[in-house]
């Protein structure tokens, strides 16, 4: 928890470098180059084959696949309710868990381009969110 | 995928069901987990007439309210006076007790153990304890996520841009539901109260698409089923027995995350499966008692599983006579939408519903020509998809 009280990552080894470059604005992903394939959430393994993983940044682009309008916030987010939550699909292929901000709930419908948009309001650490892409 | 052998000694009916039991759901009853299962196991006895000492099998649930202890199963064992040669907790969420009851015979088939005590006990008004780790806390947690309401909220939404919302058909469930539970002694008192499809749907958004009346009320409670093999039932003087003919489960299905729609589940796996392994087609079945933790879950599984095409379910339901006296009784206790959810024990309450039906003991909501019930598990969410376990079982009726 921050003095805003929204949660913090409890970062590892393996996920240290992603929110480390999430502070310098920048969204990656693992990817498997010798199988040509993208990854997230970020795994000790790829899923796709025997190979070292390495870190690329995404693009920021993406589409919904779905969303809600959450009525009841989760813990720490008491203040943001009610908060827009969807699925992203990257333009690199994985789907995220976010929030989307800067939009009308009635207005977005599945499918609609969107684009990552920082969350600083946590003095540690960035949090990416996404919104549509006008 | 691969297919396995299909446990094909349950469709053999080596496997018997010989006893069932449930506590009252209730909001918040003031008893622990283990006070809780201690009143199923005493009624499981009493209506089979064994001896504590006769169980040597043990398969437990996960508590909500117990989640901090890792060494459960051993606690319930202790506390309720059980020396099991064989002992499993399972962590499959609400697919747990189905679960137990797959494992159990499984066990029993191995010579590891002849008569266990599948219990299934929640008391989560004490508390929820689960702290869960790893991207569920560093990916989800910290980004907003907000837990099942949510994902079912969002595959409600994926369903709606691809069918439409099915609106009417949920209504039409709500309703079936409720008019099941308002005839189950053990509902929750908080649930019993006439529904009407205007009631569903002027109910509040809770994560919109998803109404209030989507969800299911958290409770406490226990239930139990006690399972050996068909022989040794004989053995021990059965009064009844219903058998496992077929059982499937698969969990993290899709692992790669390939499959575009999200409300694709691991029943589109283990359903057709299930029914292959019982050599039944979906019109056979005579009973449907699916994990219904949000009503969408059932309309996902009646499409995956193959009582229907994809986007058919509001037609289906629409389209059948689903409650006590129709083609296809859907949750005929009322489900845990309208009985409540006594937490992880949750799984169990269908499972005791469809095996009293098969029992023929379920009263003023006994289905008539009872001969079969599929009965289904959920478990778990995963990221950025659907559940985690999905999981079918098949019941007979014993002769």
């Amino acid at each position: 928890m921050t003095e805003t009280g929204l949660p913090l990552p409890r970062p590892t080894a393996l996920t240290q470098p992603f929110w480390d470059a999430a502070n310098e604005s920048r969204l990656m992903l693992q990817f498997d180059a010798a199988l040509g394939r993208h990854q997230f959430f970020p795994r000790p393994l790829s899923l796709f084959g025997p190979n070292a993983m390495t870190w690329v940044e995404a693009g920021g682009g993406g589409r919904l696949v779905a969303v809600s309008l959450c009525t009841s916030a989760a813990p720490g987010f008491e203040a943001q309710a009610p908060q827009i939550m969807a699925i992203v699909r990257l333009d690199e292929g994985p789907r995220l868990l976010a929030p989307i901000v800067h939009a009308v709930f009635g207005e977005l419908q599945v499918g609609d381009r969107l684009r990552l948009v920082w969350d600083k309001r946590r003095p540690a650490q960035q949090v990416y969110s996404f919104e549509p892409w006008r | 995928m691969k297919p396995n052998t299909g446990m094909g000694f349950l469709r053999e009916r080596q496997i018997a069901i010989m006893g069932y039991a449930e506590t009252p759901i209730q909001r918040n009853s003031g008893k622990s987990a283990v006070e809780l299962g201690a009143e199923a196991l005493s009624s499981v006895l009493a209506q089979t007439g064994l001896e504590r000492d006769q169980i040597d099998g043990l398969a437990v649930s996960l508590a909500l309210s117990e989640a901090s202890d890792t060494f459960w199963s051993n606690l319930v064992a202790e506390s309720l006076g059980i020396a099991p040669s064989w002992l499993q907790a399972t962590d499959l969420g609400g697919a747990s007790p189905l679960g137990n009851v797959a494992r159990a015979a499984a066990a029993i088939q191995a010579g590891m153990c002849e008569v266990v005590l599948c219990l299934h006990a929640d008391a989560p008004a004490r508390g929820v304890l689960m702290r869960p780790g790893g991207h569920r806390n560093e990916f989800g947690d910290t980004l907003g996520y907000g837990g099942p309401t949510m994902v079912f909220g969002l595959l409600s939404s994926a369903y709606a841009a691809r069918h439409g919302l099915p609106e009417r058909a949920l209504a039409k469930l709500a309703v079936a539901q409720r008019d099941a539970a308002l005839l189950n002694p053990q509902a929750c008192a908080a649930l019993k109260v006439p529904l009407t499809e205007h009631d569903y749907l002027s109910s509040r958004m809770v994560a919109d698409p998803l109404r209030l009346l989507d969800c299911v009320m958290r409770c406490d409670g226990a239930n139990a089923v006690l399972v050996t093999s068909t022989a040794k039932a004989r053995q021990l003087s059965a009064r009844k027995l219903v058998h496992p003919v077929a059982f499937r489960e698969i969990s993290n299905f899709d692992p790669r995350g390939l499959v575009d729609d999200i409300t694709v589940s691991g029943f589109s796996h283990c359903g057709p499966l299930a029914l292959a392994d019982a050599g039944l087609s979906a019109g056979d079945i005579r009973m449907f008692q699916p994990y219904d933790d949000f009503l969408i879950a059932v309309l996902l599984q009646l499409e995956q599983i193959g009582f229907c095409g994809a986007g058919g379910a509001a037609e289906f339901i629409l389209g059948h006579d689903i409650s006590l006296r129709g083609q296809l009784p859907i949750n005929t206790g009322g489900g845990q939408i309208s009985a409540g959810q006594p937490g992880l024990a949750g799984g169990g309450v269908n499972l005791v519903e469809a095996v009293r039906q098969l029992c023929g003991e379920a009263g003023e909501r006994q289905v008539r020509s009872a001969t079969n019930a599929m009965v289904t598990g959920i478990g778990a969410m995963q990221y950025a998809r659907n559940w985690g376990t999905s999981s079918v079982m098949i019941l007979e009726a014993g002769p």
